[in-house]
């Protein structure tokens, strides 16, 4: 792959815009209410502009290309798929929360000043989200993943009730403490590397032979904990359910379908690099992410809580993300970051669901929620694509991705962590489906609930679902037309590899 | 320069971490965790010294504000509303520091015995002179960042917990010492703001969590179970 050293500052847009935007909303939000909503429906739409822009006249023509600029940031295919994926969710996240957080729904308590932290913040974590993907050193990257950490804890404890505190305790303390073993694994190839430009990831690739065997496999060891944590893997992930479940919906659509992302991103920078010289490390990788594949499906079963049901099966599709990663090869980095794509899209799905119930029938426990009167019908394709899509059936998008993993696990002679993967669709299937037939399908029974928001129950606004059927229209779509996004995928993949075969 | 005093230096540095950890009086453990980071900018101004790198100041620097002045400052102003005695840890007094006494040798042993070794095969020449030192001070930095995670599984006052991770990553800021000797300042600027924002936010929510809960008891406050 061709680098090309640049001194433009349009690859450091893309996250200087959104972080830019979102001062004046911290700031001016409460006087202007313009700069809340909008202003930041603007960031996060200029923020796309420029990474389209970027792709189609930097990255993809006349080879795939990678941007240095001083060292400093290093920005491929995998920076601008993680970037095009933070726009897309975060632009159906506000306009959704435009209405989610009105005085009609869950957000009735929250007041001007809530709502600018809300919108700010938002914005605020997608730039340094961004600011993550385009960094070239190890330990800027730790920065940037705290940074993101601690920009979305207060949105995780949003509505300042007890078990979203605790959560947002949970969450910080746990990612923080996490987190450190990355950068003690960043300290351990320090201190064999020497210092310079060993630790610029462009270059990380080029040096692993030079690092001694057990150094290398304890620092993957420490990268796969710390990054791991981040991702929501078993057995890191107990901050996870907590977290998504006690967020408000956007929020937990952009915590399952983006924050977690920046986990997985980072072990494909540092841990997939080591994979190629190491056998087994990609042998760990497949046992951790077969042990969350099934422990995070069978934790999912028992839920009666919508979006705890929902954070379990992230724990569950973070194992298939992860082990298709640490295989790495051209076929396990393929279906890892189509798995990637796709669990953003149908998982934020899924949550934007669980909040148009909470939004119009005021639960979110399965048990209630199956005596409401069956009038969302959007809602209800929704959730049942989503469902569908999820569990890696055809012809949805996770279909694609599954079997790409299955068939890249298979063919690297991990048969057994294939069948696992194959076992956890069908349970993933089987729980998303049963949810959603006993929501949408079963006979309402008022009496069984006693929730008087229930017994009302309608469709939400066309704000909220129009992101969702949008969502919906992407799992069918990239499911019949794989082909739609071979280019960016490719070149994400080959962004890796570069590095992993850099000399 | 006679650097016979360095070993002192370290001993006062684990002496205190030990201190933070296992004072019950949570204002004497904030003292103890102040002035074991004030230990770690004299480290770090030492070697900077000794290895003529002028970063380590910058460094120095920033750690002193951070960690030294901001944190202490934080939990000094948020144990003014909470009562000062820490919540009855899992381990007693007495089997944790005799556990310590076991757990910190080894680890120290270990790094020192395995890492350290390649720590010295790559040092560039130009560092040879304070190698064996150097080597030190990654595997004591590396047994503080142990410590740390001992007293996050062994104590269960949340604030405990926050000091927990404070000692791990000043640990872990002392094994950079031997490490990162052209790490530019502007990593460090992170990952000293990282922790000092990370240090409020978690005492913000320790703040909400004994407000409503009325407890700083880890166990007692999780009402989200698995």
């Amino acid at each position: 792959m061709q680098v090309t050293e640049i001194h433009s500052v349009l690859p450091l847009l893309i996250f200087l815009v959104p972080i830019a935007f979102s001062i004046p909303i911290l700031t001016l939000g409460r006087r202007f209410r313009a700069f809340r909503e909008w202003f930041s429906l603007a960031g996060l739409i200029v923020t796309f502009l420029l990474t389209v822009l970027i792709y189609r006249h930097i990255i993809t023509p006349g080879g795939l290309k990678a941007l240095i600029w001083y060292d400093w940031f290093y920005l491929d295919g995998l920076s601008l798929l993680m970037a095009f994926v933070v726009s897309i969710i975060g632009i159906i996240a506000v306009l959704y929360s435009t209405k989610y957080l009105t005085s009609k729904g869950p957000g009735s308590s929250i007041n001007e000043k809530k709502l600018s932290l809300y919108y700010g913040l938002l914005l605020l974590f997608s730039g340094l989200m961004n600011w993550g993907f385009v960094v070239n050193s190890l330990i800027m990257l730790y920065v940037t993943l705290e940074a993101s950490t601690l920009a979305t804890v207060f949105l995780v404890a949003f509505d300042g009730q007890r078990k979203s505190i605790e959560a947002g305790f949970k969450y910080v303390l746990l990612i923080s403490v996490g987190m450190i073993f990355s950068l003690v694994a960043a300290l351990l190839l320090y201190s064999v590397l020497g210092t310079g430009p060993a630790l610029f990831i462009n270059n990380l690739g080029g040096r692993v032979p030079g690092i001694p065997r057990t150094i290398a496999l304890v620092s993957c060891a420490l990268f796969i904990v710390g990054f791991g944590t981040k991702a929501g893997l078993m057995p890191f992930h107990a901050w996870l359910p907590d977290a998504h479940a006690e967020a408000p919906a956007p929020i937990s659509a952009l915590l399952s379908g983006v924050i977690i992302k920046m986990g997985a991103y980072a072990l494909a920078r540092t841990v997939t690099v080591f994979a190629p010289h190491y056998r087994e490390i990609g042998i760990f990788i497949a046992i951790i992410g077969s042990v969350s594949m099934i422990l995070g499906i069978i934790m999912a079963l028992a839920q009666d809580d919508l979006k705890r049901l929902l954070a379990y099966s992230s724990v569950t599709q973070t194992g298939y993300i992860v082990a298709g990663l640490g295989l790495g090869t051209y076929l396990g980095l393929y279906g890892g970051l189509f798995h990637l794509i796709n669990h953003a899209i149908f998982k934020g799905l899924l949550f934007f669901c669980s909040g148009a119930l909470l939004y119009a029938a005021g639960s979110r426990s399965i048990s209630e929620l199956s005596a409401i009167p069956k009038k969302m019908k959007v809602t209800a394709f929704c959730f049942f694509v989503a469902a569908l899509a999820l569990g890696g059936m055809p012809p949805f998008n996770g279909f694609m991705s599954k079997f790409t993993i299955f068939v890249a696990l298979a063919g690297s002679g991990l048969l057994w962590a294939a069948i696992i993967s194959a076992i956890a669709a069908f349970l993933t299937t089987v729980c998303l489906v049963h949810a959603a037939y006993r929501i949408f399908w079963t006979k309402p029974v008022p009496a069984a609930n006693s929730n008087p928001v229930a017994k009302d129950a309608q469709e939400v606004p066309a704000l909220m679902w129009g992101g969702m059927l949008f969502l919906a229209i992407l799992c069918i779509l990239i499911g019949v037309y794989p082909q739609a996004i071979y280019p960016l995928l490719n070149s994400a993949v080959n962004g890796v590899l570069a590095i992993s075969a850099a000399p | 320069m006679e650097i016979n005093w360095i070993p002192g230096l370290f001993t006062a540095e684990v002496v205190l971490a030990i201190f933070a950890a296992e004072l019950r009086n949570l204002r004497w453990a904030t003292a103890a965790l102040a002035l074991q980071s004030l230990f770690l900018v004299v480290i770090i101004c030492t070697f900077g010294y000794l290895s003529g790198i002028s970063n380590f100041y910058w460094w120095a620097s920033i750690t002193f504000i951070s960690r030294v002045l901001l944190i202490p400052w934080l939990l000094w102003k948020y144990m003014r509303k909470v009562p000062v005695s820490e919540v009855r840890p899992r381990i007693g007094l007495i089997p944790s520091v005799i556990l310590m006494a076991f757990i910190l040798p080894a680890a120290y042993q270990y790094f020192r015995t395995y890492l350290c070794s390649y720590y010295l095969e790559f040092l560039p020449r130009a560092y040879a002179a304070i190698g064996e030192t150097a080597a030190m001070n990654l595997a004591l930095g590396l047994m503080i960042l142990v410590l740390g995670v001992y007293v996050l599984l062994a104590k269960r006052d949340i604030i405990k917990l926050m000091m927990g991770l404070v000692l791990m990553e000043n640990g872990l800021q002392w094994a950079f010492v031997s490490a990162a000797p052209t790490v530019h300042e502007a990593a460090e600027i992170g990952l000293a703001c990282d922790l000092v924002i990370a240090s409020w936010i978690l005492l913000y929510f320790s703040k909400a969590v004994y407000e409503i809960c009325g407890t700083r008891d880890s166990p007692f406050i999780s009402e989200l179970k698995w």
